[in-house]
């Protein structure tokens, strides 16, 4: 062969590769030929041993039977992998509509879900999240919220009492009183947390239920900033086309005082059946803090003023997720948990 | 409170106004209603029929069969009563109408075809019982219908009264609303003066609590029942007919608010009235029959000698109107609110009197109160005035509050215009005067919910309306402060817990205390004083028994395989925060691949991920709490610090109380207060050295009764400081072990902060291990 290789010469090494059954034995006919000692690279080497005027049409012979070589090989390779996958597929082949062995996730619950939600809002806006005790006492609770002992306001909260001389807190707003009796404003807070009213458990009632109380004190705070915090809260909490609606109302530590509604989502105000008919749904309390509260804490309400709100998480999720009945929350059974699964969190 | 509008009308006029637009009105104004009702709904077709034949029934003695024309045809209606009378208009339900669930059908009665029914007064439900068919005047005419003839046709406004407005307690305190909101006329009719009677009844004040007393002496009252109208009203307001005196003192009351009081005078021993304070036990038994005893501070009238009522709340037996009263004295009274409120709670005693009275009610209008009764008694109870009206007490003057406009202005953020003050607080009653820069302002007296300036503020800001506030967005500065260390460690407990597989749970924060039954604290638990029930009367001093309970209630519904937590509050003499754990039935229950049931030490491996994390360098005891397994409890310290618990609740317990009769229930609970709040806390630099590792494998045939601590700790304290980890690779029970045994396979990691380490000086140390470890008992395999 050498330089004076022909074209059968080239066929018949194309016909021995193609019989070649492994990827080792065609590397090794690879280098047989292609090698840096192979018959057709030595060959190649020789070009400069032959006259200058056939050099040129032997080189460009060489370099085609090189081609042809080293496209066979290629070929070959990749019939031989092909093969190789057949007989993987052959061999064992997954089922892809099998389940799989799942790793069990945890769901948390609807309520800390929304709570968490809830706390990403007012903290969004800035205002400091603060906690206090649930065994509060009838002061913290009542008193220093303009709210004496036999005032007919205290029918509103139907009270547990403690074998400890405390009572369980009716409501979270006795953390602003403890935040506002340690600071000075202006002050920006919240404060989630379990509350307790003596209620026998039915689908809107729970003896416990839990509470975010809001509070924004400052010079000149008004009813318009009370309403652009409510408005940020009911678009962001139940989605950017709500709005939300003052009605009067009484609590006695705030004054002007309000029930605060959001638009229907489903009929947006026009009035449908989810909503009673209304087109407004009520989701909290909320109003201006009350001079005597201030007086109570020590703050100037001629210098001072400020809104709070309350809102009653339960009655989020019943709204937000058409749940009619709140017992669920506490029954604790698995389905329900983690049919919420992901829901915020 | 339920206001009849048909009676609302008679003081505003409202007539332009659908009754929800009337709703809307009040409640954009503050008062919230509840619903709109139509009390009457219930008769359904109801005509005025005359009676034009009467003959008695073929089969039947107690029978009548009658032919009645309804209009446009005549009917025949087999009846019962016996009275009905040929000409008489009666009211009819034809076939084809309802009364209440009752479809009103052509039926047979005793071989007769009866095609409707007659109503009475009872099925009206205008009395209590009625003995025959009600009757209509002679000139109505036959074929109208019914609900309209009576006036049932018009809508009852519910309202929800909040606790401030006292003086909304009354269907002319709700028009007075209205009048305010839609800036109309509120016209109370004047009460005619009585005739001057000769009797002066002596009254005499001898408490303080008792602000104003007044009384006026009927004679010739006659008992009976009320004008229809009356009673029509009543019962659309919720209350029960009764007679015509009881009748006129609640229509009174619930007219102007005031509550009122009918005594029969003729059963007074002395006649004169005695307000003072009640003695220690003093007995009183009142018109319903309750005998109550009485503690100081109760206020009581009196006739100078026996107690006759308990100062607005109830009146007393001894002194009630009964069918034969003939003699009745009317008092009109106001009381202290706390005074009233204090009795009515001790006692369990709450009456429309002293709801009204807690709220307070208006000193001024004593008078025109009495007069109103009193010209009532005359028309509808043939009464005549026996004496003058005699008033005893002042009406309470209302202090004047400066107002000033700025002030509306910032609280509300918005500028009112200037005009529309005066103008709101006049259609409220309030008198006003300019004053610097603002107004003098002089609440009514019927107002006792007004004491300062917030309060006119919220006057105008109501009937102003809030929807005309444009909102602003909330001032609110950066946040300086940290989130509280309970909402960091909850966060991060949530955040543990579900990606290692474990749904959250919540549990109420009071147990039965039969979940602590057994299980030992050095502190007694918090309990409440006034449990809705005992199954939930104890503060949880502990959250695992809540964990346990919800297994239950999922295992009772086919859900055995359970892997919960939930991080909460716990209540001893203070609050902590604790953590606790449950799991049960299979490890990994999504998983057809894996059957295994969870092991106690996978589920101390998730307790250990989470310590981990929680920055907590835990070690385990056995400890011996009765209620877990004896073969497996232990308590977990930190820094010698008590973290909480792992074991297996005990199984006999699980079955008998929680009716779980299969599986381990394993549960572990731990107080996030003892950990520290940042894992890294104390801890600045990374601790791994950049060079390379040496890894080698020991493998240890260990007696059952040597610990797994006493083997790795025996290992670091014979090892110099190039040790870096001594991992558990494996443990082995079986074929080629020993029975007491078991092997361990342990990795030992090595490295060196200064470099390169060699493998003879890992060598050495090795050896030095094997002898350490051999000390405690265990044996070196061959590899």
């Amino acid at each position: 062969m050498l330089i004076n290789m022909t074209d059968q010469d080239v066929q018949d090494i194309i016909d021995q590769i193609k019989t070649v059954r492994t990827v080792n034995e065609l590397q090794e006919l690879k280098s047989k030929y292609l090698g840096k000692q192979g018959a057709l690279t030595v060959a190649m080497k020789k070009i400069r041993e032959v006259s200058p005027d056939k050099r040129k049409d032997l080189g460009r012979k060489l370099n085609l039977y090189k081609q042809r070589i080293e496209e066979a090989v290629e070929d070959q390779r990749n019939a031989l992998i092909e093969e190789e996958r057949e007989r993987r597929e052959a061999a064992h082949r997954y089922d892809v509509t099998m389940p799989g062995a799942r790793r069990e996730v945890g769901a948390l619950h609807i309520i800390s879900q929304v709570q968490e939600e809830v706390q990403e809002i007012f903290l969004g806006m800035g205002f400091e999240l603060a906690v206090g005790p649930e065994m509060e006492t009838s002061y913290y609770n009542f008193e220093a919220l303009n709210t004496p002992e036999w005032h007919p306001s205290r029918d509103m909260h139907d009270t547990f009492y403690l074998s400890n001389g405390k009572l369980l807190r009716t409501h979270t707003s006795t953390v602003q009183i403890r935040v506002m009796e340690k600071r000075k404003p202006p002050l920006a807070i919240f404060s989630p947390g379990r509350c307790y009213r003596k209620d026998t458990p039915d689908a809107t009632h729970l003896p416990m239920f839990y509470q975010v109380e809001v509070l924004h004190v400052d010079k000149n705070v008004s009813v318009a900033h009370l309403k652009g915090t409510l408005e940020i809260l009911a678009k962001r909490l139940f989605g950017q086309d709500r709005e939300i609606r003052l009605r009067p109302s009484y609590f006695p530590f705030t004054e002007p005082s309000f029930e605060v509604f959001v638009s229907c989502g489903i009929c947006h105000s026009t009035g449908c059946r989810s909503c009673g008919g209304t087109g407004w749904l009520e989701i909290l309390g909320a109003g201006m803090v009350h001079p005597n509260v201030f007086r109570s804490v020590g703050y100037d309400p001629d210098e001072w003023s400020g809104f709070a709100l309350g809102m009653g998480l339960e009655r989020v999720i019943m709204l937000k997720y058409d749940l009619e009945d709140i017992r669920e929350l506490m029954r604790n059974d698995r389905r329900f948990i983690k049919e919420f699964r992901g829901v915020v969190l | 409170m339920r206001i009849p509008t048909e009676w609302l009308k008679e003081f505003i006029d409202v007539s332009d106004k659908t009754t929800e637009a009337l709703a809307e009105a009040l409640s954009i104004s503050g008062t919230e209603v509840d619903s709109i009702v139509f009390p009457w709904e219930y008769i359904h077709g109801a005509l005025s029929g005359r009676v034009s034949q009467v003959e008695k029934h073929p089969n039947s003695s107690d029978l009548l069969i009658t032919k009645v024309d309804i209009g446009n045809r005549q009917i025949q209606i087999v009846t019962s009563d016996m009275t009905v009378k040929q000409g008489e208009i009666l009211a009819v339900i034809p076939a084809g109408g309802s009364f209440e669930e009752l479809e009103i059908r052509e039926r047979d009665i005793r071989g007769v075809t009866s095609e409707g029914m007659f109503l009475s007064l009872e099925e009206l439900r205008l009395e209590d019982e009625s003995l025959s068919v009600f009757r209509f005047d002679d000139d109505v005419e036959p074929g109208l219908d019914v609900r309209k003839l009576l006036g049932f046709d018009e809508a009852v406004i519910e309202v929800e009264l909040t606790p401030n407005r006292g003086d909304c307690l009354s269907v002319v305190g709700i028009a007075r609303e209205l009048s305010a909101f839609y800036d109309v006329e509120l016209k109370i009719p004047d009460a005619p003066e009585p005739d001057e009677g000769k009797e002066r009844i002596e009254i005499q004040i001898d408490d303080e609590n008792c602000y104003r007393y007044t009384a006026l002496l009927l004679e010739d009252v006659k008992v009976g029942p009320s004008p229809l109208w009356m009673k029509k009203r009543l019962v659309e307001a919720g209350l029960r007919p009764r007679n015509n005196v009881v009748d006129i003192t609640n229509y009174v009351m619930l007219e102007t608010g005031h509550p009122v009081h009918a005594f029969d005078f003729d059963r007074f021993e002395r006649r004169s009235i005695v307000i003072r304070g009640a003695e220690e036990n003093e007995p009183l038994r009142l018109l319903d029959k309750r005998d109550v005893v009485l503690e100081k501070g109760d206020l009581l009238i009196t006739n100078g000698k026996r107690p006759v009522a308990l100062a607005g709340i109830m009146g007393g037996y001894d002194s009630g109107i009964f069918e034969d009263t003939k003699s009745v004295l009317l008092e009109v009274a106001v009381f202290d609110p706390v005074t009233i409120r204090k009795t009515s709670r001790r006692l369990g005693v709450q009456t429309d009197s002293s709801y009204r009275f807690e709220r307070g009610v208006d000193t001024s209008d004593s008078v025109y109160v009495i007069k109103r009764l009193a010209d009532l008694m005359v028309r509808y109870a043939g009464a005549r005035a026996e004496s003058s009206v005699c008033d005893v007490g002042q009406p309470r003057e209302s202090k004047c509050i400066h107002m000033r406009k700025w002030f509306v202005d910032s609280v509300l953020g918005t500028v009112v215009p200037i005009k529309k003050i005066p103008r709101i607080l006049h259609s409220l009653g309030f008198g006003l005067k300019e004053r610097g820069d603002g107004w003098e302002v002089k609440p009514p007296t019927y107002r006792h919910d007004i004491e300062q300036e917030i309060d006119l503020v919220e006057e105008i800001g109501r009937i102003y309306g809030y929807d005309r506030i444009t909102s602003k967005p909330p001032r609110v500065m950066p946040i300086t402060t940290d989130l509280p260390e309970e909402t960091v460690k909850t966060r991060r407990a949530r955040r543990m817990m579900t990606s290692l597989g474990f749904d959250e749970v919540t549990n109420y924060s009071f147990i039965s205390p039969d979940s602590l039954q057994g299980i030992e604290s050095d502190e007694e638990p918090v309990q409440l004083k006034n449990p809705i029930s005992i199954d939930m009367s104890i503060m949880r001093p502990n959250i695992f028994p809540g964990l346990i309970e919800v297994a239950s209630y999922n295992y009772r519904r086919q859900n055995r395989d359970v892997r919960i937590f939930e991080v909460g509050r716990v209540f001893k003499k203070t609050e902590e925060l604790h953590l606790a754990i449950l799991a049960t039935g299979r490890e990994n229950p999504s998983d057809y691949s894996d059957k295994r049931d969870v092991s106690f030490y996978a589920f101390k491996g998730v307790l250990e991920a989470l310590l981990d994390i929680f920055g907590v360098s835990a070690t385990f005891s056995v400890n011996d709490y009765s209620w877990l397994e004896k073969s497996c409890r232990a308590s977990i310290y930190h820094e010698g610090k008590f973290m909480g618990f792992v074991g297996i609740f005990d199984k006999e317990r699980a079955e008998r109380a929680y009716e779980i009769k299969s599986g381990e229930l394993y549960i572990a609970e731990v107080a996030l207060d003892n950990c520290p709040r940042d894992r890294r806390q104390n801890v600045r630099k990374v601790s791994f050295s950049p060079f390379p590792r040496i890894f080698r494998d020991l493998s240890f045939l260990v007696p059952s009764g040597v610990d797994y601590e006493t083997i790795e700790k025996s290992i670091w304290e014979c090892s110099p400081d190039v040790l870096a980890e001594v991992n558990l690779t494996d443990v082995y029970k079986g074929k080629g072990i020993p029975d007491a045994c078991k092997s361990i396979t342990l990795t030992l990691v090595f490295e060196s902060f200064n470099g390169t380490l060699k493998d003879e000086d890992v060598s050495k140390v090795i050896e030095r291990v094997v002898s350490c470890v051999e000390k405690m008992g265990a044996k070196l395999r061959d590899s």
